[in-house]
């Protein structure tokens, strides 16, 4: 079986199949897992609030959102439950709380709770006066997205699963309708099951099968990220103007203010539709739009905060929703091709959708498979150490034991030289310097790599056994030194 | 119930009003495919979504031409690294 897209829907689902006695290839064109869409979203599990009620999208938010608590147990990933909170500014808008409460009850959300201003200062202190009351969905989460990839990855590969990453698929290979073999950058897999998850190539994947009946547009999503010194919110923090808003909007809810596992909060994404799937640029006017959008609101609705600064804004970032002009996902075995199945549409509420989806697939290939179950499937997985999580003591043991955690690569985030050595080294070892930030933090600081960049490009030099001029900031010719100057 | 060829007029109608250009529509087991060549991208958008927002179509093939459109194109490349995981590449028929 080969499962094309390795983004936290590929992912979820190899890690799901793996519980079949099952020989799984899982392909992914980048260097690098979650490269297109899932690294580049909010990281937010979405109460199933804003997907059209009884759509697929709907429902798979709707089951994957409860499956998160024992997903990230499994998976030993950082993971909360922080709520989205909706706060009305005056009487007008408190009018509008209880159609809130209906919307999520609607939408089968458990207990959103209507809050007086006792309710408010429990869950977030420091409203402006004005603010009265609001409701709180409790069922929002947050996850550390990067970490959940590797560990879907590292426990797909614990039970069996081969990922080959740098491998874009260029063909499907039919015979008698049914799945023959695939093509890929580097050679051809014989294969009777194809899953499609390849996210913003789906409708590619599908036409190479002979079986296009979608087409992916990208909407593309700028978001504005700050210092962790700069926290105003606990929660998802919605006031009513923007809540309603996002009732409205045709596509998709345009962005909000949300906190991150790591303590950063982040302002967005936009949306924006781009005809080009591999555009991932930051513009000057979305994070405007943004600052100018969300910046207000905080200010107002917690002026004993810090005022929000532009100068805090320590990094952005854009990435492409996999849009269907049905707006809904695509979870179903090809009418016409016989072994495939396609996973695709799968845009925001994606991530939260995700172990609902992967429970969905395997439920399609047992009917159509009915595979033996494989008895040795382990869906633990334990994360390694982290040296800044530790206290002096426990780090000075871990010194003691192991002089590379001494030291200390970068500065901002208290990453040490063993952690970004472990990640250059591991099964899905970091090739890139996106690649160690993403597994370590060393370079997601307030100084966003000035400092540690040096050290990190000679260390991955050391660890590579590559030239210093051959590092590359994420993937292709993007290298970090032009050439030799001294 | 319409037939494919009314709900294809239909979303023609749709798509000249809205758009006031005129693309090519067909309708066949719930998907409705747009050809044809329309002035800007977001022409080619809201056809793409006028097409889905009737309860009939099931998904939308949108094929719609406009000036700059990307196409796509895959870089073949062999990559240095190694793979991860189990030593199944030994297993690749390679072509």
């Amino acid at each position: 079986m080969v499962v094309i897209g390795g983004g936290v829907i590929g992912l979820s689902v190899a890690r799901e199949l793996s519980q079949f006695n099952l020989s799984i290839a899982l392909f992914e064109r980048h260097n690098d897992v979650g490269m297109d869409q899932t690294t580049r979203g909010n990281a937010m599990i979405h109460p199933a609030i804003q997907a059209k009620y009884g759509t697929l999208r709907w429902e798979m938010n709707y089951k994957g959102n409860p499956m998160w608590d024992e997903t990230a147990r499994q998976l030993d990933v950082d993971f909360k439950r922080i709520g989205t909170l909706v706060v009305a500014e005056n009487s007008e808008e408190e009018a509008l709380l209880p159609y809130a409460v209906d919307t999520a009850i609607k939408h089968n959300d458990p207990e959103p709770k209507l809050l007086d201003r006792e309710g408010l200062d429990r869950i977030e202190p420091g409203l402006a006066p004005n603010v009265r009351k609001g409701v709180l969905v409790w069922n929002t989460g947050i996850v550390a997205v990067f970490e959940l990839l590797i560990a879907y990855a590292e426990n797909a590969l614990s039970n069996g699963v081969s990922i080959f990453l740098d491998t874009g698929v260029i063909g499907v290979q039919t015979e008698d309708s049914g799945i023959k073999a695939v093509d890929t950058t580097r050679g051809t897999v014989k294969a009777g099951i194809l899953i499609n998850a390849a996210g913003l190539y789906a409708d590619k994947i599908a036409e190479y099968a002979g079986d296009r009946f979608f087409t992916i547009h990208p909407r593309k999503g700028e978001t504005i990220i700050f210092d962790k010194s700069y926290q105003p919110v606990r929660t998802v923090f919605a006031p009513v103007s923007v809540a309603a808003e996002s009732q409205e909007s045709k596509y998709t809810k345009g962005g909000g203010i949300i906190p991150t596992t790591d303590g950063n909060l982040q302002f967005g994404p936009t949306a924006i539709e781009v005809c080009n799937k591999e555009d991932v640029s930051t513009t000057a006017e979305g994070c405007d739009y943004l600052f100018d959008r969300f910046a207000p609101l905080l200010e107002r609705l917690k002026p004993d905060y810090e005022k929000p600064d532009r100068g805090k804004i320590i990094a952005r970032f854009a990435g492409c929703r996999a849009a269907t002009y049905k707006e809904d996902f695509i979870i179903e075995p090809s009418k016409k091709v016989r072994g495939l199945v396609h996973v695709a549409g799968i845009q925001s509420p994606g991530l939260a959708s995700a172990p609902a989806i992967a429970e969905r697939v395997k439920e399609i290939i047992r009917e159509e498979r009915h595979p033996s179950v494989n008895d040795k499937f382990n869906p633990v997985r334990k994360r390694q150490v982290r040296f800044s999580e530790l206290n002096l003591k426990e780090q000075d043991e871990l010194v003691r034991a192991n002089p590379r955690y001494g030291h200390i690569v970068c500065r901002c985030e208290n990453v040490s030289e063993e952690e970004v050595v472990r990640a250059l080294n591991d099964k899905i070892a970091a090739r890139s310097l996106d690649g160690v930030k993403r597994r370590t933090r060393a370079g997601q600081g307030r100084c966003q790599g000035g400092f540690c960049m040096p050290r990190v490009v000679e260390i991955a030099s050391r660890e590579m056994n590559i030239g210093k001029e051959h590092v590359v900031k994420s993937e292709g010719k993007s290298y970090v030194l032009s050439r030799r100057t001294k | 119930m319409r037939s494919d060829r009314a709900l294809a007029r239909e979303i023609q109608g749709e798509i000249e009003k809205t758009t006031g250009e005129q693309v090519a529509v067909s309708m066949r087991d719930g998907i409705a495919g747009l050809r044809g060549r329309l002035s800007s991208h977001e022409a080619a958008l809201e056809a793409g979504h006028l097409a889905g927002r009737f309860d009939m179509v099931r998904e939308v093939v949108n094929d719609i031409v406009f000036p700059g459109k990307m196409r796509f194109k895959y870089l073949r490349k062999v990559s240095r690294n190694s793979p991860a995981g189990s030593s199944m590449w030994s297993s690749l028929v390679v072509a």
